[in-house]
């Protein structure tokens, strides 16, 4: 079992889907990725294949739980424990198939705990860091 | 005033380029520098694009050492060229001018004759600097065109763009083809309307990767383009270049002199078959197949009649050439061609290391979901041609939008850098909405890239314990970690 947050309409559900097959090794497999079709069960317009356009940031999304949006490495973080950040500010910076991602606060706030380090390889969905 | 073709070899940058990811050593090259030189090519490129990072990287050599090595060798610098990315130098992001100039002077004093210049937006203000240091150092400037397909990279696009390229005062001209994208009869068109605009010397520099490249070097020569980008079997064909076994084949028939020394190039292929084997571990299954190919086993019926259907320059005859020229390919035992590209829009190499890197991260189910987003995501980004690092860029952000499940909600640091223009100008407008939301405060720049980096030069080096000369330091400025690890391990520092 795996859980993943699932943003619906800027409100966040913690959802565990199963994956039933993990190995897959040919390419040609059909299309099918575990967190879109989690949102399916509770999104009334459920995503197509092809990705849509992203919502314009929540502004004030009350969220405490901030986690990785693709798997990745985590090469920075500039950020402590107790540090009060603004929204936009870097927490994370992830490099993931050659490109560098800055993960920013979604929203101004202290950090409760940072639940992971430089060097980590992290998955998407995973807790990175934890809001007061 | 007429223009005869001459045969330029890249076997010994580009060619190992292509087909050895660059791994070809200098004591390897020297085993066959002399004859290339001897076999009367009158120019040869062999310095630049990925050879810097493959040598401090990889294979634990200075490369200036490199290139003063082949000066010497060859008892000069005229006949080297090397292939410059523009303000991005041998690396993936642009420099600072200082940076630019100073590299490029030490490249023309180390032995560089010809500088090849692109720049892989086609934005023009990448390359003035390295034209003009170029130059003023005695050098000759080349301005390559980096050609792609897009709706807006039309012949009159390209035309465009090589008329601002002799407007800045470039020595000649280039074509560069670097994914096999040209289609024979699109060459045609391009061909002769940059022959009617130039007296300037153009070249053609050409892949193989899609089947047609060798015809269309047949196309440039007959309508007389001035230098063609050729390799040496084994690494010729393929990802790599037309082979002079066949070019020079086709020149004899079309009467055209290409004083080369046959008999010393069969010498030469001996030994690089011996060097291919050498680096068999670096060379893509696909391309280790290549057998001996003497210049008498070229089907010269074949020839005749792939001449007779060019000389015609009309698009109906050069569509007949195409399956005849792979054909004759094919039967000398050279790599097959890939031709998907003309369709999908993702050039082969770029393919292979999406497939490689989402194995990597155990996502290959998503294979088809990201490739069908790539020309969407392209389209946003301004039409970009896809190379290096545009390629990768672009492909990864079509990754993260089918990964994420939304688009642009995750957007890489260097998409947003394409976004804001800090490579350059793309060739389209970027698309409004995501480039707004992408950048939040920051605006995209609205002068040169380069222009708003800081110079380098000047900052105070003398606590590196492993910059001891000139030349480590622009390596250490350009490279970064790469080159500071190959300077530490050098000194022992």
């Amino acid at each position: 079992m795996k859980k993943l947050i699932v943003t619906v309409g800027g409100k966040k559900y913690e959802v565990e889907v199963e994956i039933l097959e993990d190995t897959d090794k040919s390419y040609t497999t059909a299309y099918r990725a575990p967190a879109p079709r989690a949102t399916e069960t509770y999104s009334p317009a459920a995503p197509a294949a092809r990705p849509k356009a992203a919502a314009a940031p929540a502004a004030g999304t009350n969220s405490s739980v901030l986690t990785s949006p693709i798997n990745g490495v985590l090469i920075e973080v500039p950020v402590t424990a107790g540090q009060t950040v603004s929204e936009g500010d870097t927490l994370f910076v992830l490099e993931a198939m050659k490109m560098k991602t800055n993960i920013a606060a979604p929203r101004d706030g202290t950090i409760k705990e940072i639940k992971a380090s430089a060097g980590d390889t992290v998955e998407s969905g995973q807790e990175l860091l934890i809001f007061a | 005033m007429s223009h005869t073709t001459k045969f330029i070899d890249v076997t010994l940058r580009d060619g190992h380029q292509s087909l050895a990811a660059t791994r070809m050593s200098t004591e390897q090259i020297l085993r066959v520098l002399k004859m290339t030189n001897d076999a009367g090519y009158q120019r040869l490129e062999l310095w630049g694009g990925a050879v810097l990072d493959s040598c401090i990287r990889f294979l634990n050599e200075d490369p200036w050492e490199r290139l003063e090595k082949f000066k010497e060798v060859l008892g000069g610098g005229q006949k080297i060229r090397a292939l410059l990315r523009g303000q991005n130098l041998f690396g993936y992001e642009p420099s600072s001018d200082d940076l630019v100039i100073a590299f490029v002077k030490q490249a023309v004093h180390s032995g560089v004759g010809v500088m090849r210049i692109f720049d892989a937006l086609n934005d023009e203000r990448n390359l003035i600097t390295s034209i003009l240091a170029t130059k003023a150092y005695g050098g000759v400037a080349e301005g390559a065109i980096s050609y792609t397909t897009s709706p807006v990279h039309t012949t009159d696009y390209f035309i465009e763009y090589a008329k601002k390229l002799i407007d800045m005062g470039v020595d000649e001209l280039a074509i560069k083809d670097m994914a096999g994208l040209l289609y024979p009869t699109d060459a045609l068109e391009l061909f002769q309307k940059l022959r009617a605009i130039t007296d300037l010397p153009i070249s053609l520099h050409s892949h193989t990767t899609t089947g047609v490249g060798t015809l269309n070097a047949v196309i440039a020569m007959n309508e007389g383009l001035d230098w063609i980008d050729t390799a040496i079997t084994p690494f010729a064909g393929g990802t790599s270049h037309p082979p002079i076994e066949i070019l020079a084949v086709f020149a004899e028939r079309m009467g055209i002199e290409h004083g080369l020394d046959k008999k010393l190039i069969q010498k030469i292929q001996a030994e690089l078959f011996i060097i291919q084997k050498e680096l068999t571990q670096f060379i893509p299954d696909n391309s280790k197949n290549h057998k001996p190919v003497k210049f008498a086993d070229v089907d010269v019926k074949k020839v005749d009649a792939i001449i007779a259907l060019v000389k015609k320059e009309d698009k109906a005859s050069i569509e007949e050439a195409i399956p005849l020229m792979r054909e004759l390919e094919l039967e000398l035992g050279y790599p097959a061609f890939d031709d998907k590209i003309f369709e999908a829009q993702v050039p082969g190499g770029m393919l292979s290391n999406l497939w490689s890197q989402l194995k990597a991260i155990n996502k290959l189910d998503q294979m088809d979901a990201i490739l069908a987003e790539i020309p969407a995501v392209r389209k946003d980004a301004g039409y970009v041609p896809l190379v290096t690092p545009t390629s990768q860029i672009v492909g990864s952000q079509a990754a993260f939008n089918v990964m994420v499940g939304e688009r642009y909600k995750t957007v890489s640091n260097e998409f947003k850098m394409i976004l804001q223009g800090k490579f350059g100008r793309t060739p389209a407008p970027t698309n409004p909405e995501i480039t707004a939301r992408a950048l939040g405060k920051d605006q995209v720049l609205k002068y040169r890239a380069a222009s708003y980096l800081k110079p380098v030069m000047e900052d105070d080096f003398s606590s590196l314990a492993f910059v001891k000369s000139h030349k480590d330091l622009l390596l250490h400025l350009l490279f970064k970690q790469a080159a500071d690890g190959f300077l530490k391990k050098r000194y022992g520092v």
